[in-house]
């Protein structure tokens, strides 16, 4: 009777376990993603059943953030104990997340996962904050110098700019001008931080010091590079002017043939497949040019794993499992960055298709480098901007710029140094 | 007597409300001005600052800094708005105060973009001043035959504040015409044939009849007027997200940024208590300018 009861009771625990109800839910953020759903479709028909499937009774639960407001929501959900499990951040994030125990340091696990050697370096310092790693790079975009072929033949030159007075002579040549409105742009360059960076690089600068702790702005090789890249705009006057005629719209100014050349990422190479496919074989790509050395700025989006992950091995065995080769190659393919790991490259169709991405692949592994990592890279980012387009905009001088700002870092690193 | 036997009665309607407004109000306010003597990034604990953020602030404010650039800019945009909206609606109140027909048309018309989302109304104007495409842009080309060169509205930081006072007076417009128009019905009749037969002109009637009778109403709206340019954020986080080179950052993108990007909770907090008292002060200065020379006629 006793073993009638016991053989009862654990049909019915087994029929309970098997009703369908997941044994362990996780939380995926995922904020990089395409407007045409490809990369949702990809994750929630594709990557993601197939995992479910690999573990039984694990669900995934995927969220789909946008850039906007994905500050806002991991804040607001570490603060209310609802964070997620795994979750995917940029390229300046790791040492505020880090810094606030907001990502799982993942060395041990790596080490025995062993396959580090795969991705690109450029791509996995980013998920590095002061000597532990943080995450695995999920998407990467090197940001390089392309130039049209035959304007820059024209303009006399048999080479892609290599030194920054080249750029700026080939700039002038390729310029064309209506007045005061600028019809071709002989570099196509916005106002960014980011390119102020690239400039600062090639010239040996540093934005602060090896361990944060203060400001390396105000260095002559950081004033001479915010001095060129204001140059460019106003001295030399190359770069787009507002109102330039634009063709059909909004279509971007290189694939508008408005620009000779222009610092971008791989969408550069998209923007002109899309609207104008017969101009590619005339798109030539390049380092940006150097000064002291030479440098390509990586910007690459990674995926961190919660300390408070209730279901760390299982977060890993999904972080994991979205590296696998074909699998990262997909998620790229969906959204045309470059994978950052070699096998996925290798993988990647799109990426075999056209020549110039494996030039930016091997530009990447070449002279990468990544952000350097501290907690107030969105202060300083804000910072930098406004200093940056202080120079351009001639509000101030590119050294008043950079000494002002270079005062306000020092005093804002060591706020944390205090602490 | 009977009053204060009903009194337990009217706390015990009146509990819901209250309690919605101490739990999402008064505790909210209080926790932010405990939090403005803190340092807080919404994971840890918070820790005991004394003033030290206050400090800072005024140390941004004499070093010509951010939060100085956004106090500046947010008088900027009250100066550039509460003036030019309040002429704007004045003169569309008296114009739509008319008997006409079809007039009902006319005050719906002016009344939609009040109620239309402010990001919508953002996204509608960034493309009206984009400096390649936009409305604006070719308008302004036709019109002088070429002449004016495109402008590039949100990208220059001249005139990035001018072009979103220009669309806030144009979103608000109807909000203020609206409450004009209230206070133009409500003046009797009498008083302007009165003074029509007495000889008095449309100009003398306006100035010496509508203009002091719509006093009250002219202070309602200054004083509703402040408030909402101290706390203006939407149009400027989405058009220009405080760009160029600060040029429209204001208080509450400010708070924003520092509290939800930064993670700096009790510094973001410090300058919400420092926009309440700027807020507190510009309605007090409000209120007694206008309470000044208030008329009534019998």
């Amino acid at each position: 009777m006793m073993g009638r009861l016991l053989l009862l009771l654990g049909c019915a625990l087994l029929l309970g376990c098997g009703g369908g109800e997941p044994t362990a839910e996780l939380e995926l953020w995922i904020t990089d993603f395409s407007s045409d759903n490809s990369t949702r479709v990809l994750l929630d028909k594709q990557l993601l059943p197939r995992f479910e499937a690999a573990h039984p009774g694990v669900k995934v639960n995927t969220q789909y953030i946008s850039w906007a407001y994905i500050d806002q929501k991991l804040a607001i959900s570490f603060a209310g104990g609802v964070q997620p499990d795994v979750f995917q951040v940029g390229a300046e994030y790791v040492g505020g997340l880090a810094y606030r125990g907001m990502a799982q340091p993942l060395d041990d696990r790596i080490a025995e996962w062993g396959q580090q050697s795969d991705f690109f370096p450029a791509s996995w310092n980013t998920c590095v904050y002061q000597g532990k790693t943080y995450g695995l790079p999920y998407l990467s975009a090197p940001r390089v110098l392309l130039y049209r072929r035959d304007l820059l033949q024209r303009a006399g030159y048999a080479h892609p700019p290599d030194t920054w007075e080249e750029l700026a002579d080939a700039a002038q040549r390729m310029t064309v001008r209506d007045g005061t409105v600028t019809t071709l742009a002989g570099i196509n360059l916005p106002v960014s931080w980011q390119v102020f960076v690239e400039f600062l690089w090639e010239n040996g600068g540093q934005i602060f010091n090896e361990d944060g702790t203060r400001s390396r702005l105000d260095s002559p090789e950081a004033i001479e590079a915010l001095q060129f890249y204001s140059d460019l705009y106003n001295q030399y006057q190359v770069c787009p002017t507002a109102g330039m005629p634009t063709i059909g719209g909004s279509i971007p100014v290189f694939a508008s043939q408005k620009a000779a050349m222009e610092f971008n990422n791989q969408f550069g190479i998209r923007n002109v497949q899309k609207y104008a496919p017969a101009l590619l074989p005339k798109v030539g790509l390049a380092p940006t040019p150097r000064r002291k050395q030479r440098v390509v700025s990586v910007y690459t989006d990674w995926l961190a794993m919660s300390p408070q992950s209730k279901h760390q091995d299982l977060a890993w065995e999904l972080m994991t499992f979205l590296m696998e080769p074909d699998n990262l190659a997909a998620y790229n393919a969906t959204l045309f960055f470059i994978p950052p790991r070699r096998s996925a490259v290798k993988a990647a169709k799109f990426m075999q298709e056209t020549s110039q991405l494996q030039e930016f692949v091997s530009l990447m592994d070449q002279y990468g480098r990544s952000l350097p990592a501290i907690p107030e890279w969105f202060e300083i980012r804000t910072g930098l901007q406004s200093a940056v387009s202080a120079a351009i905009y001639q509000t101030k001088t590119p050294e008043q710029a950079l000494r002002d700002y270079s005062r306000e870092l020092d005093e804002l690193l060591a706020e944390r140094v205090k602490q | 007597m009977k009053a204060a036997r009903h009194q337990p009665i009217a706390y015990a309607f009146l509990s819901p409300g209250l309690a919605l407004f101490l739990v999402f109000t008064v505790i909210p306010v209080f926790a932010a001005l405990y939090l403005s003597f803190c340092r807080y990034d919404v994971i840890h604990s918070p820790a005991w600052l004394g003033v030290r953020n206050y400090a800072r602030l005024w140390q941004d404010i004499t070093n010509h800094g951010v939060f100085y650039l956004s106090l500046r800019n947010t008088l900027q945009y009250a100066f550039g708005t509460i003036p030019l909206g309040l002429a704007l609606a004045l003169a569309l109140a008296l114009l739509l105060n008319a008997r006409l027909k079809g007039m009902g048309v006319y005050r719906t018309t002016y009344y939609l973009p009040v109620v239309t989302s402010m990001v919508a109304v953002a996204m509608v104007w960034m493309w009206i001043y984009d400096p390649s495409y936009g409305l604006l842009n070719y308008l302004l080309a036709r019109l002088s035959s070429g002449r004016i060169t495109p402008q590039a509205w949100l990208a220059d930081p001249g005139q990035a504040m001018a072009a979103i006072v220009a669309m806030s007076v144009w979103k608000g417009l109807g909000y203020n015409t609206v409450i004009y128009l209230a206070g133009l019905q409500g003046i009797p009749e009498h008083l302007y044939e009165a003074a029509t037969i007495d000889g008095a002109n449309a100009w003398q009637r306006f100035r010496r009849i509508t203009w002091p009778l719509l006093k009250p109403t002219t202070a309602f709206i200054l004083v509703v007027s402040v408030i909402g340019a101290s706390q203006v954020f939407a149009q400027v986080y989405v058009m220009t997200n405080g760009g160029p080179n600060n040029a429209t950052t204001t208080i509450v993108h400010q708070i924003f940024q520092n509290a939800f990007s930064y993670l700096k909770m009790g510094y973001a907090s410090a300058m919400a208590f420092v926009l309440f008292a700027l807020i507190f002060l510009l309605s007090l200065i409000t209120l007694r300018l206008t309470r000044a020379g208030q008329v009534e006629y019998a």
